[in-house]
C-alpha cells in the first residue's frame, strides 16, 4: 500500500513538477496501482485473505496488460514514445515491470498458505498502530486527489487521447 | 467518465476504512469493471503487432 501510494504520488510529480499530463492509458495503470494498494489495504484492514490478495492480482494483471499496450504502441523503430524517458526507460516501460514484479511476489505470497488462519467475521476490522493508520490515509488522500485532478483534466465526458491542458481549467 | 473508476476506488476505501469490508469489496470490483469498461473504450487503435 506504502509502495502503491509512493508510485502514485511520483505519478504526480511527474504531472505537476514535469508538467506532463497523463494520457487515458496512464490513467488506466494508475487504478491499476490503486487496486494492487486496495488489495493490500483489505489484508491490513480485515486480516490476511486469499481473495485480497487476488483483488491486487487481477489489478496486477489489469495493469499490465495496459502498459504492455503502451509500450507496444509506441514499439516502431523512430517513435519517441510519450513523455520523457526516466534512466532511459518511458513511464510505462516502467510500469508494466512494475506490476509484472507485483504479480509475482503476489504469486509468491500466496504460496505461504500458513498465514491464512481462520476467517474472521467480515465486518470486523483489526486494530490499527499508528503508522498503519497514516499509510491508510496517505492512500485514501492519493486516490481522492487522482479523483479530482482526472475531473480537472477530462471533465465529464472521455479524456483526450494526448492532453495538452486541463479542460476544466482553461 | 474517466474519473468515475477513481471515485469507486475512494468510495472503496473509505468503506473500508469505516469497517464495512463486504461493501468494500462489491465497490472494489465496480471500480476494477469500470476500469475495465474505460480500457475497452480506449481501444481504438489496432496493436502495432497486427493482433
Amino acid at each position: 500500500m506504502l509502495a502503491a501510494s509512493c508510485v502514485l504520488l511520483g505519478a504526480y510529480v511527474v504531472q505537476f513538477a514535469g508538467g506532463e499530463l497523463p494520457c487515458p492509458l496512464c490513467l488506466l495503470q494508475r487504478l491499476a496501482m490503486l487496486g494492487v494498494g486496495a488489495g493490500a489495504m483489505m489484508n491490513v484492514l480485515f486480516g490476511v485473505r486469499p481473495r485480497y490478495y487476488g483483488v491486487s492480482l487481477v489489478s496486477a494483471i489489469f495493469g499490465g496488460v495496459v502498459a504492455g499496450r503502451q509500450v507496444l504502441l509506441h514499439a516502431a523503430p523512430g517513435d519517441a514514445g510519450f513523455g520523457t524517458p526516466l534512466f532511459g526507460l518511458h513511464l510505462y516501460t516502467w510500469s508494466f515491470i512494475a506490476f509484472v514484479d507485483v504479480g509475482v511476489i503476489l504469486s509468491v505470497m500466496l504460496f505461504l498458505d500458513t498465514q491464512f488462519t481462520a476467517p474472521t467475521e467480515a465486518s470486523d476490522r483489526l486494530p490499527l498502530g499508528r503508522f498503519a493508520l497514516g499509510v491508510l490515509l496517505v492512500f485514501f488522500a492519493v486516490a481522492a486527489a487522482n479523483v479530482a485532478t482526472t475531473v480537472l483534466l477530462c471533465g465529464l465526458g472521455p479524456c483526450p487521447g494526448n492532453p495538452v491542458r486541463y479542460l476544466w481549467l482553461s | 467518465m474517466m474519473a468515475a473508476p477513481f471515485l469507486a476506488f475512494a468510495v472503496s476505501i473509505a468503506l473500508a476504512l469505516g469497517g464495512r469490508a463486504r461493501s468494500s469489496l462489491l465497490v472494489l470490483g465496480l471500480a476494477l469493471g469500470l476500469s475495465s469498461l474505460a480500457f475497452l473504450f480506449h481501444l481504438s487503435d489496432p496493436l502495432i503487432i497486427g493482433l
